[in-house]
């Protein structure tokens, strides 16, 4: 099968790998049908995930055809249409049955920090990822969400991760209405956590970024307001539009590649004496309110940033973090989407076949072309 | 003296900053939807432990070797499903090895990695350049050799 593969820092090509098989009673295999280049891939991309290993495929955010299950399969079978979580879980572990499926205890032997991932580094369990043709799915069972006729592939594509990562960014600002919301980045999970935010009632959401398309995108699709941190000061500005004292909550959906100081970008990006850059969490911290929330859902690698936890101390602040636990959102914003509050399907910018997946990286990787996200179609059909 | 700290506003910010916002933000027709925390799927956070639909616990355990080794971490179990894409192999493998062997809580633990992950980058890019750059070698060897 054709598949994506990883080929050491800043180099991605498509090749020709043997076809995933069943290894375990309760995996499936997936025909997929659409898959998205994630910001977090980028992180990949660059060689900032520890273990990440050349030859393994990427891709945790996909939708496919069930074409084969294991013995111990139990809810879908052959021929159905799913979208599964980025993350792997068991179901019925301590964490899982508590609701926190990415906390999964059973599928990940590399690191206590956080479950399997698909095509997300050895440190997350080295799974093969759904840019491919066909990707092996553990309990599938379990894992996948059937889509329903009425909602096409790209609109349910988002919910695998970029989506459900959003609205669990908002839902960690604990919002009860009215509250100013700072979003940081308008990449595709930026953009879904404002949505989330006015849908839980924010009175006013700020988004920030220097990609003048990236922000006018949010100001059309959103009505929100924006700032661009190239030409202003972004602490400055927010409290001077919130009475002196800064955001009620903030979130940061940008992650270890934060743009906008030289300093960081050159220890955590260049040298790799930090993991990436926590720039965006640091401005986080100065642009949110004393006793305000810190709403954190930006991927930042191992093993340590230089982030300014003495000013977090010291304004009392709470900061709620954590991988989307995708499952649990699904069905919500299945509903929203088919009441047509929304159309996910907006924020993919480019559609391209799989063998174009590389010029896809460049261009989601140097935001060229107007690029928010791309979706990659292995196997050139869509529902 | 007026203890009120001045506050700037919308339009000092307009005027001088990159302030963008092109229009009053308007509350869009969705607004609220889901301001009741009780339509929020993951409020709390920790729910009451209730298994997933079609979860058979505890997993069998899948046959077969792992591509990742369990980190150091004493007493922590092998879970019952791992990934098997791209086994270690090489220097590189012998290097992840050995950070595999610490616990994932010691920076050591990810610096061995880091360095695994360049060694193994770098003897990629090496080996792939041997593959053109030998057998120039060689050639260009042989016809000096032959003129010779």
């Amino acid at each position: 099968m054709r598949a994506l593969t990883y080929d050491g820092p800043y180099r991605v090509k498509v090749r020709n790998k043997p076809e995933p098989r069943i290894e375990h009673p309760q995996d499936g295999i997936v025909r997929v049908t659409s898959a998205a280049i994630c910001g977090s891939d980028l992180h990949l991309l660059h060689g900032l995930i520890p273990d990440t290993r050349i030859g393994s495929t990427f891709g945790h955010e996909f939708t496919g055809v069930v074409e084969e299950v294991g013995p111990s399969v139990q809810g879908v079978g052959r021929g159905d249409r799913v979208m599964l979580p980025f993350q792997i879980f068991c179901g019925g572990c301590y964490y899982c049955a508590r609701g926190l499926t990415s906390s999964c205890e059973n599928t990940n032997p590399a690191t206590d920090v956080g479950c399997g991932i698909y095509g997300y580094s050895h440190t997350m369990g080295g799974y093969d990822g759904g840019q491919a043709e066909y990707v092996r799915v553990p309990f599938i069972g379990v894992d996948a969400e059937k889509i329903p006729d009425d909602v096409e592939d790209l609109d349910a594509l988002p919910l695998t991760d970029a989506f459900s990562t959003g609205y669990q960014a908002a839902e960690m600002c604990e919002l009860k209405g009215g509250e100013t919301v700072l979003v940081l980045g308008c990449g595709p999970v930026g953009l879904f956590a404002m949505w989330s935010a006015w849908a839980m009632g924010a009175g006013r959401v700020i988004a920030v970024d220097h990609l003048d398309y990236r922000l006018e995108f949010a100001r059309n699709w959103l009505s929100v307001e924006t700032l661009d941190f190239r030409e202003v000061d972004i602490v400055t500005a927010i409290k001077g539009m919130t009475n002196d004292r800064g955001a009620d909550a903030a979130i940061d959906a940008v992650g270890c590649e934060a743009a906008g100081s030289a300093l960081h970008r050159a220890v955590g990006i260049y040298m790799k004496m930090e993991a990436g850059s926590p720039h965006a969490l640091n401005t986080a911290i100065h642009a949110t309110k004393k006793a305000g929330i810190i709403s954190l859902i930006g991927a930042y690698g191992p093993p340590y940033n230089l982030v300014d936890i003495g000013t977090f101390m010291n304004k009392q602040q709470r900061m709620n973090t954590g991988q989307a636990s995708v499952k649990r959102y699904m069905p919500r914003l299945l509903e929203h989407v088919r009441a047509g509050r929304i159309r996910p399907r907006q924020v993919f910018t480019h559609q391209l076949p799989l063998d174009r997946a590389p010029e896809g990286y460049r261009m989601a990787a140097q935001k060229r072309d107007g690029c928010i996200k791309v979706a990659l179609l292995p196997n050139g059909t869509l529902h | 003296m007026d203890p009120t700290p001045q506050v700037t506003t919308v339009d000092d910010i307009q005027d001088e900053s990159g302030y963008k916002a092109v229009q009053p933000p308007r509350k869009p027709p969705y607004w609220g939807i889901d301001k009741d925390p009780a339509r929020r799927p993951g409020v709390p956070r920790m729910r009451d432990p209730q298994p997933w639909p079609n979860t058979r616990y505890p997993p069998e355990r899948q046959p077969g070797e792992p591509a990742v080794p369990k980190h150091g971490r004493p007493n922590k179990p092998f879970p019952p499903v791992f990934g098997t894409s791209c086994p270690l192999h090489g220097l590189s493998g012998a290097i992840k090895k050995m950070a595999y062997r610490l616990p994932d809580h010691k920076p050591t633990h990810w610096m061995l990695m880091l360095l695994g992950d360049r060694v193994e980058s770098w003897g990629t890019r090496v080996g792939r350049a041997a593959v053109v750059a030998l057998p120039i070698a060689a050639l260009v060897l042989f016809v000096r050799m032959v003129r010779s």
